[in-house]
């Protein structure tokens, strides 16, 4: 038998406080809780959606769009390194859409939806995210940088 | 030492659905012989002390022209994007694989099918989504 759609939603955001996770958005609508995060001091904002009927989707912005095009051909390099680290690393996930933001996501099978799962891979965001910005993000700077490329 | 309990627990899965195994118990890795649309590949499990991983290589992109590359790894990060269960990565050397990882706390039949589909699923992509791209290179 499989949990009514609102109790899954209300688990999560019992794990969340459990973690003593910061909310600062939530649509139970929609099934969003978005929560902030500090790596390095650095804001991060995390989203949670329970995407029906079976995955809990969890995903942070690394890189903006805009940034990746600025790179232009050069980009390929920072995409080569994530998929590189997504090899090393397990559970980094990352993860690129139309409009070329890349994301860091984490996906969790309602059927492994525990407290210790939903931890190790909520806790993969920020990971990934620090571990990006200590190996790839330099290079990328770099790059730009080498390339005259002013990125924000 | 590898997740011994994980290790005959997958074992037991893949037996009772069928599959055509390669055990080998010294390294911890099982081997199974899979059929996507006609085409054979292999799946392989490792184990790990806190991790089942369930890979497959896809293949080689190494030998490809530079912007045939840049092509197939945005085509990767967007099928990322696109599908919940599918994790694509490369090594060194530009192999591509879909690699899914299991925590072993979190290892049942179901999860471990979801994730081990996963990984058929990515070989179905691969050969639908990326070796157009290749073959046109």
């Amino acid at each position: 038998m499989s949990l009514p759609t609102d109790r899954l939603y209300q688990r999560i955001k019992f794990y969340l406080s459990l973690l003593k996770k910061k909310i600062i958005y939530e649509d139970e609508k929609k099934f969003i809780i978005t929560v902030e995060e500090r790596v390095n001091n650095e804001p991060l904002v995390v989203t949670v959606l329970y995407l029906p009927p079976v995955w809990i989707h969890i995903r942070a912005k690394l890189i903006d769009g805009s940034e990746m095009e600025k790179l232009g051909g050069s980009r390929y390099i920072i995409y080569r390194e994530l998929l590189k680290l997504s090899f090393r690393s397990a559970e980094f996930k990352f993860a690129m859409d139309d409009q070329f933001n890349i994301y860091i996501t984490e996906d969790i099978h309602i059927a492994a939806l525990t407290f210790d799962v939903f931890e190790e891979e909520y806790n993969a965001i920020p990971a990934a995210y620090k571990t990006f910005h200590e190996t790839i993000y330099p290079d990328m700077k770099a790059l730009a940088e080498s390339e005259k490329i002013d990125l924000t | 030492m590898f997740g011994a309990l994980a290790f005959e627990k997958v074992g037991r899965y893949l037996a009772l659905l069928g599959k055509k195994l390669d055990i080998d118990k010294e390294k911890g890795i099982i081997k199974v012989h899979e059929k996507v649309d006609n085409e054979e590949t292999v799946v392989e499990i490792r184990f790990t002390r806190n991790w089942v991983i369930t890979y497959v290589k896809l293949g080689s992109i190494k030998e490809l022209p530079n912007d045939t590359k840049i092509k197939v790894l945005e085509k990767l990060l967007l099928l990322n994007r696109n599908y919940a269960e599918v994790c694509f990565g490369i090594d060194e050397e530009y192999n591509v694989y879909c690699e899914e990882d299991t925590l072993v706390d979190a290892l049942t039949l179901d999860v471990f099918l979801e994730e081990y589909n996963a990984v058929l699923i990515a070989f179905e992509l691969w050969e639908k989504e990326i070796m157009p791209i290749i073959k046109k290179s």
